[in-house]
């Protein structure tokens, strides 16, 4: 027999990692296993200097704007991916050839990156309220414990005032929050100078909370606001998995396997075997280990389960907040230019709490629009390009860009199959399908126009509700949700997968419920609960 | 009709400058590696809008209404996004700054774009492309 391993990891994004670092600091031996793509190609070509600048000077600029193989100019509609740039495609290499999905409705993003998703992640750190915890069947105490761990590992900044019912809850040692920029912030001073009328409506808006830094922590620096977040990390002032991977690797007792697909695990009586497959040679290979950990993300862990437990489940539940981003015109900032230093990410967050309750709050991240370019907008106005051109140049700086995520629930119209497709690199192909519920499509139309309502109050004008499809929020969890019952397809409290032994899983499967903040951070504490519950029960 | 030609056309309706070498090149380059196929009555159509400006207006306009993903609407966007990735010509997709007839510029350019619209569906419709 092979050597068996303590701890085996699935998956390098955002859980695997701090799991891993949990385990690896407690002195336990880990076997990471990942498929591992990464960008080799422009990482050193994208000039540290403001956006305005490098535009004006760098002659090799269209090779990190467009690629190289112009791989980033977006012919078709928008959908998931679509505005990922140069430097951040290789965050969905291979998905198609080696973990494909078929559906008509529901258009996950996936990542077999090193660092998995967790490449071109936004930022956006939000802690749960207890409301939200208590519906996503998670610990309360040992996650609000967990949340400061992670917390103090990746670096967060934000408001720790207005907002922080609803942003960064009891977190302590936040940097502060990032600047906004001029457009932003004209919304913002609106919003403090009538904020009790806001507050009576159930509207809050602050700062966002972000894995991003604005002081510096350890090898990590503080943004520049250099506005070039979204083509370098040359500063690693977003947290990135990849960050804590390399760390890792320095520790004797942690190993890093690339080029490995998972494809099932079996379990024996005293220990796991892990079958893989190769992603360059096609060998299949097995490793073997004492405990398991699925850190895939939940629609690749919704695969590896179906296919290990075949014979005691053909369906999983799905999780996935649906999205809408809304472009809107902020007559104020008309021909007014934006800040030449800004952060190329959300600039501020609005919260919608109708209930007062805390827990189906919708949440919009406001962005302005400009390091992405003006000819993906161009192509979006119903005019000619070259008046397009023109008319845009007047209003991109009144451009507004809210992202819409409203929370979703299980339902028995959003779940994952596995079919059998003999071309395809595992023989098989993860199905999925999500239709909301005609209560879900009510609840949706009646807060997507309450939205529209309170943008109206800040001054901000919808021009265009664009629906990119269920799966574009990239939030996804609940494929192997959290039960107290011992039954197939679903999670202890501790995270293994009932009716295995030493299986266990540290991505959002287990949620019960997705809220409508960012889940990654949320994620990031529950793999470390996860690997201390692991580190108890060995 | 030359890639050379076609660059130089597309350069001039969209910024109104000509097209350097490097734009040539990055155009015929891109060309090359993505497949953006006209059939032939879309290429026929292609080499009199390569010819005439007022119809690649007038065309495109049309076609940004009734076929906005067509392959010639992507050969301008293709030709769009290398400019405005080049140091020389993306002051073109820079802000506008802030003049006194500013807005009457702007609505002066939506209603031109909309007069364009109108004769560009009205054209695609009447020849039936």
């Amino acid at each position: 027999m092979s050597k068996v391993y303590n701890i085996i990891i699935v998956g390098s994004g955002p859980s695997g990692a701090q799991a891993a670092q949990t385990f690896v600091e407690s002195g336990i031996e880990v076997l990471m296993l990942d498929v591992g793509e990464k960008d080799e190609k422009y990482p050193n070509i994208v000039p540290n200097v403001p956006f305005a600048v490098f535009r004006q000077n760098d002659k090799e600029q269209y090779r990190y704007l467009l690629g190289d193989e112009f791989e980033a100019v977006p012919f078709d509609d928008i959908k998931t991916g679509s505005q990922l740039t140069p430097p951040r495609k290789h965050i969905m290499r291979n998905i198609e050839k080696l973990i494909p999905l078929e559906s008509d409705t529901f258009f996950p993003m996936e990542s077999l990156a090193y660092g998995g998703l967790g490449c071109g992640w936004g930022g956006g750190a939000f802690v749960y309220s207890d409301e939200e915890l208590k519906k996503a069947g998670l610990n309360i105490e040992k996650i609000k414990e967990a949340y400061q761990v992670v917390g103090d590992r990746i670096g967060i900044s934000g408001d720790l005032n207005s907002t922080k019912k609803y942003s960064l809850g009891e977190l302590k040692n936040v940097q502060p929050s990032l600047k906004m920029d001029n457009s932003v912030e004209k919304i913002y001073s609106r919003y403090l100078k009538n904020q009790s009328k806001y507050n009576q409506k159930g509207v809050f808006m602050g700062p966002p909370p972000m894995a991003m830094l604005s002081q510096d922590l350890g090898e990590r620096k503080k943004t520049e606001y250099f506005d070039n977040d979204f083509y370098t990390d040359i500063l690693k002032q977003t947290y990135r998995p990849w960050i804590t991977i390399n760390n890792l690797k320095k520790s004797l007792n942690f190993i890093y396997q690339a080029q490995r697909l998972v494809i099932r695990f079996i379990e024996k009586e005293d220990f796991i075997e892990v079958e893989t497959k190769n992603t360059i040679t096609n060998e299949i290979e097995y490793f073997t280990t004492k405990k398991l950990i699925l850190a895939t993300g939940a629609p690749g862990t919704a695969r590896i389960v179906l296919r290990s437990l075949s014979d005691k489940i053909q369906r999983l539940p799905l999780l996935s907040n649906p999205y809408n981003y809304i472009p809107c015109i902020y007559p104020a900032m008309l021909g007014k230019p934006l800040s030449t230093l800004k952060t190329s990410v959300a600039q501020a967050v609005i919260y919608l709490d109708e209930n007062g309750r805390n827990e189906d709050v919708l949440v919009s991240s406001i962005f302005t629009y400009r390091s992405l370019l003006l000819y993906k907008l161009i192509k979006e106005t119903p005019l000619n390009f070259s008046d397009g051109r023109k008319m845009m140049q007047y209003l991109q700086s009144a451009f507004v860009i809210a992202g819409l995520h409203f929370p979703d629930s299980f339902s028995e119209s959003k779940y994952y199959e596995l079919i059998n497709d003999s071309d395809s690199f595992t023989g098989d192909k993860l199905k999925a399908h999500y239709e909301q519920t005609e209560e879900e499509k009510l609840s949706y139309k009646r807060k997507l126009k309450t939205f529209k309502k309170t943008l109206h109050s800040f001054n901000i004008y919808p021009v265009k509700i664009i629906n990119p499809g269920f799966g574009s929020s990239i939030h996804y969890a609940g494929s192997v949700p959290f039960s107290s019952e011992e039954k197939p397809g679903t999670l202890s409290q501790n995270g293994r997968i009932h009716t295995t032994k030493n299986v266990y899983i540290a991505d959002g499967s287990g949620f019960t419920y997705l809220p409508a903040k960012g889940i990654t951070f949320s994620i990031m504490a529950n793999a470390h609960c996860v690997a201390k519950e692991v580190m108890k029960n060995n | 009709m030359e890639l050379k030609d076609e660059a130089q056309a597309l350069t001039k309706y969209l910024i109104g400058e000509n097209a350097t070498k490097e734009v040539v090149d990055l155009y015929t380059l891109a060309l090359g590696r993505i497949d953006i196929t006209l059939s032939r009555k879309e290429l026929k159509r292609w080499d009199k809008m390569i010819k005439n400006a007022f119809l690649l207006k007038v065309i495109d306009s049309g076609l940004a209404i009734l076929d906005k993903c067509n392959p010639i609407r992507k050969r301008i966007f293709l030709m769009l996004a290398i400019l405005e990735a080049q140091p020389n010509y993306c002051t073109h997709f820079f802000q506008k700054k802030r003049k006194s007839w500013y807005l009457l510029n702007f609505f002066y350019r939506g209603v031109v774009s909309v007069f364009y619209l109108m004769i560009g569906v009205l054209y695609l419709k009447l020849f039936k492309i």
